[in-house]
């Protein structure tokens, strides 16, 4: 006999429908498994062995064989012992011809005891189930909510292998078997656990992540230990706009993948915040592995990857952030094919000033010029072209730290930063690739920064005070493009120059020609 | 042809034994004057007033732009700056003479062909092209052995008329200098600081045994009695064109005090809200009332001096 199951592999976000194949005749008995498998699924056979024996049923001495196709791609993961099960099943006539399952997908990881066991990236799975216009989805019970999320698909959650053979041995049994309702979906409310009225202080810095966050800029916040800039970067996804749906799906994606999706709920409730130690490698930075798995980048696509103490990462790591940060994706080349991941991310970093923080109050500082300027020189300077905000933080008071004035809420904050995105959903509503100010390339500045000529000579003086170089030129107009849409201007003025001017200066400050 | 001549000169080591006329007349006199002496460049005027300026390596804010403000005016009064090319207060001396391209000299304990500390080199060229001199003791090809700082301390003092130490922590290579000095009987000059900063302690020391205070740069402008033709004021900001945030600013940051101040600080002193406060602060940089060192930080400017 012969039997075909649907199933599902994944391609870095995306699923691809395979299908797994079993036949049963004469010869040895014995199951025979093809179709460029990688280990983890040689031996799912066994665990389907055992799952079927401690669930009570017998297999015939026949010879099996099991194929999986398409045959060119290397298919991985624990998805496919319900398929493999199922196939098998059907092949030895357990499982009968009274429900038809050729529309629906099967996934899950099956137990030696014949329980079913969740498995990762189902969101992708049940996209590719939908878009291959299948009725349904049957699988561990532990991923029905996250199926859920995917309109349109008939989801069927099992807890073991004998509820599959119950589930097909008739059509009254599949129509009335229990579906969880699409309504009462658990879906967890957007809540984080920190806000920026818990800071005090620091007023500056506040601003400047305000105005990063309106235009989607990327920022840098230097300045001596322990003044709070860990603490704002924290609180930078509360004042983010709610995640859409559309985005929400797409991390939710990621998250599924790498097998960080809150069991609790089938979707992220919030901006993710990646803060990776300074230590990272590359590969799991970008996202690594014969099959490649997403990185720290593709973990922060929609909310915030934070780099604490910039200088000390490894200089390799770093430098493979510049295409990420401009195509806003990476794509990982392997031996087996392509994977695309997104990296979608706001770049937050902080550095000190010295290797011990006090630079320059030199009663505490005790750290030599070389070492400073060896220190400071650990940031790479292609990524510091690509930041547009820089922010000094300045040494803590002791009042300000036990303050009483509190300061403003992050809720007060996102509201501004929601009408700015508004105006420049409007303003880039016929862009493909621009969504945001800080995406602005040379074109669009020149259409969407214009300035008047006093503006033009203001900004030339500024320069030349400020002793900027002329490759910030272009980031000044974007920041003050996005100052001028919080502060709901139509065209930027001498104002928003100014303000913008005042997040320049550490890239001449790091890479000047001297000390003094 | 002439620029391309120029600069092959500029790149020659000179020698001059003492027995030559013009080796510098300040170092014969000393106690152990070095036989010979190598030098790219030229080496200072005699005719002219010389000023060594050193200090520490690890200097503060307030050191390198003080250092940098006085051998700016300094050098703007054709007095001839020397310093030892060192990072810190040397760097900046040699930076203020070069702000406005007048001839200063560094003094190495290496090879005057080699450039220590290397992260100087572009200070090293810009001395050579605007005419002043590197000078050492050592023959080209002498490493920078570390031992032989403290012995080219005593060329400096030696060039110069008078030595000015703009920061130092006890026991530093700037107290050699100052040691040197007194040995010498050449004048020292200290930059007075706080009694808790450990930079300022070396100085306050050499106030106490009786160096000259530098409270200002008339100190030593008086000193040596230069003419100026007529007498130097600096240019009175009128505070009244200022727009009433200016002023409320501009005073906040007087009664802040002269050092740098994050714009927090301000912030926190007017109430004005940050945002606000950079676009003012803006202004008055453009303006000249305030200056900025470090991104962030705004401090009171000095008014130009005007002759």
């Amino acid at each position: 006999m012969y039997s075909k199951v649907n199933s599902c592999s994944i391609v870095g976000m995306n699923g691809v429908p395979t299908y797994v194949e079993a036949d049963c005749g004469a010869g040895i008995p014995g199951f025979v498994m093809v179709g460029n498998l990688s280990s983890s699924i040689k031996e799912s056979i066994n665990r389907v062995k055992s799952a079927f024996k401690n669930s009570g049923i017998e297999l015939p001495f026949t010879r099996v064989t099991i194929n999986i196709f398409p045959a060119d791609l290397k298919k991985d993961g624990a998805g496919y012992d319900l398929p493999i099960a199922l196939s098998v099943l059907k092949a030895l006539d357990i499982v009968g011809d009274e429900v038809d399952f050729s529309e629906y997908g099967f996934v899950g990881e099956i137990g030696l005891n014949g329980e079913l066991v969740g498995i990762n990236g189902v969101l992708s799975i049940a996209s590719a189930f939908r878009d291959k216009k299948f009725k349904g989805i049957i699988l561990p019970k532990d991923n029905e909510q996250e199926a859920l999320v995917i309109e349109g698909l008939d989801v069927i959650g099992l807890s073991n292998v004998q509820e599959l053979v119950d589930l097909l041995s008739s059509k009254e049994n599949f129509d009335n078997f229990r579906r969880p309702v699409r309504a009462n979906m658990k879906l967890e409310e957007e809540k984080y656990d920190v806000d920026f009225s818990d800071v005090a202080g620091q007023a500056f810095l506040k601003r400047a992540a305000e105005v990063a966050v309106a235009g989607n800029h990327n920022i840098i916040f230097s300045g001596p230990a322990g003044t709070g800039k860990t603490m704002i970067a924290r609180r930078i996804p509360t004042i983010m706009p709610p995640l859409t749906r559309d985005e929400n799906i797409e991390i939710s994606k990621v998250y599924s993948i790498a097998g960080l999706l809150n069991k609790k709920s089938p979707l992220m409730s919030r901006r993710p915040f990646r803060a990776p130690h300074h230590s990272i490698t590359i590969q799991s930075l970008l996202g690594g592995g014969i099959y490649p798995r997403p990185g720290e980048i593709s973990l922060a696509s929609s909310g915030v990857l934070f780099l604490d103490e910039l200088p000390l990462f490894s200089k390799a790591a770093i430098e493979t952030l510049r295409e990420p940060l401009e195509d806003k994706s990476i794509t990982l080349t392997r031996l087996k094919g392509l994977y695309e991941y997104p990296a979608n991310f706001m770049l937050v970093s902080a550095m000190n000033p010295c290797p011990c923080g006090f630079y320059p109050d030199r009663n505490k500082c005790k750290c030599s010029p070389s070492q400073i300027r060896l220190y400071q020189r650990g940031v790479s300077k292609p990524i510091l072209d690509r930041i547009d905000i820089c922010a000094e933080s300045s040494p803590v008071k002791f009042e300000e730290i036990t303050g009483k004035n509190i300061g403003e809420p992050s809720s007060e904050i996102r509201k501004r930063i929601i009408a700015a995105r508004k105006i420049q959903q409007e303003r880039f509503k016929n862009c493909k690739k621009t969504k945001y100010n800080s995406a602005m390339n040379t074109s669009d500045i020149k259409k969407y920064c214009e300035l008047g000529p006093d503006e033009e000579d203001f900004l030339k003086q500024v320069f030349n005070v400020k002793k900027l170089s002329a490759r910030t030129y272009h980031k000044v107009l974007k920041v003050a493009r996005t100052i001028a849409d919080l502060a709901g201007s139509k065209n930027i003025t001498i104002e928003h120059l100014s303000e913008a001017a005042n997040y320049r200066g550490l890239e001449e400050k790091l890479f000047s020609e001297s000390i003094v | 042809m002439n620029e391309i001549e120029r600069k092959i000169n500029l790149s020659k080591t000179y020698k001059i034994t003492m027995e030559e006329d013009n080796y510098p007349v300040g170092l014969k006199k000393i106690k152990n004057p070095p036989p010979v002496l190598y030098y790219r460049g030229s080496l200072p005027k005699p005719d002219k007033p010389t000023v060594a300026i050193v200090g520490a390596r690890n200097a503060s804010e307030y050191g390198l732009t003080t250092g940098r403000a006085i051998a700016r005016e300094l050098a703007r009064q054709d007095i001839q700056v020397i310093s030892g090319l060192a990072l810190g207060c040397d760097t900046s001396a040699h930076i203020g003479a070069l702000d406005v391209s007048k001839p200063n000299f560094a003094i190495l304990g290496c090879g005057v062909d080699t450039c220590y500390p290397t992260y100087n080199q572009d200070i090293y060229s810009r001395i050579l092209d605007c005419g002043g001199g590197i000078i050492s003791e050592q023959p080209d090809g002498t490493p920078a052995y570390a031992s032989n700082f403290p012995m080219r301390n005593r060329i400096i003092s030696a060039l110069a008329d008078a030595v000015i130490i703009i920061e130092a922590r006890l026991k530093s290579g700037s107290l050699i200098t100052a040691n040197y000095a007194i040995e010498q009987g050449k004048d020292v000059f200290a930059l007075p600081g706080k009694i808790t900063d450990t930079l300022s302690q070396g100085t306050n020391d050499l106030i106490r045994q009786g160096a000259f205070i530098l409270s200002s740069i008339y100190d030593v402008l008086d000193y040596y009695n230069v003419s100026f033709g007529k007498k130097m004021e600096p240019i009175k900001l009128d505070k009244e064109k200022l727009s009433y945030e200016e002023k409320l600013i501009y005073n906040a940051m007087e009664e802040l005090g002269k050092d740098s101040h994050h714009i927090d600080e301000i912030v926190q002193k007017t109430s004005i809200n940050p945002s606000r406060c950079m676009i003012v602060l803006t202004s008055l940089q453009i303006n000249g009332y305030v200056e900025s060192n470090t991104p962030s930080y705004y401090r009171i400017a000095d008014p130009p001096y005007y002759a």
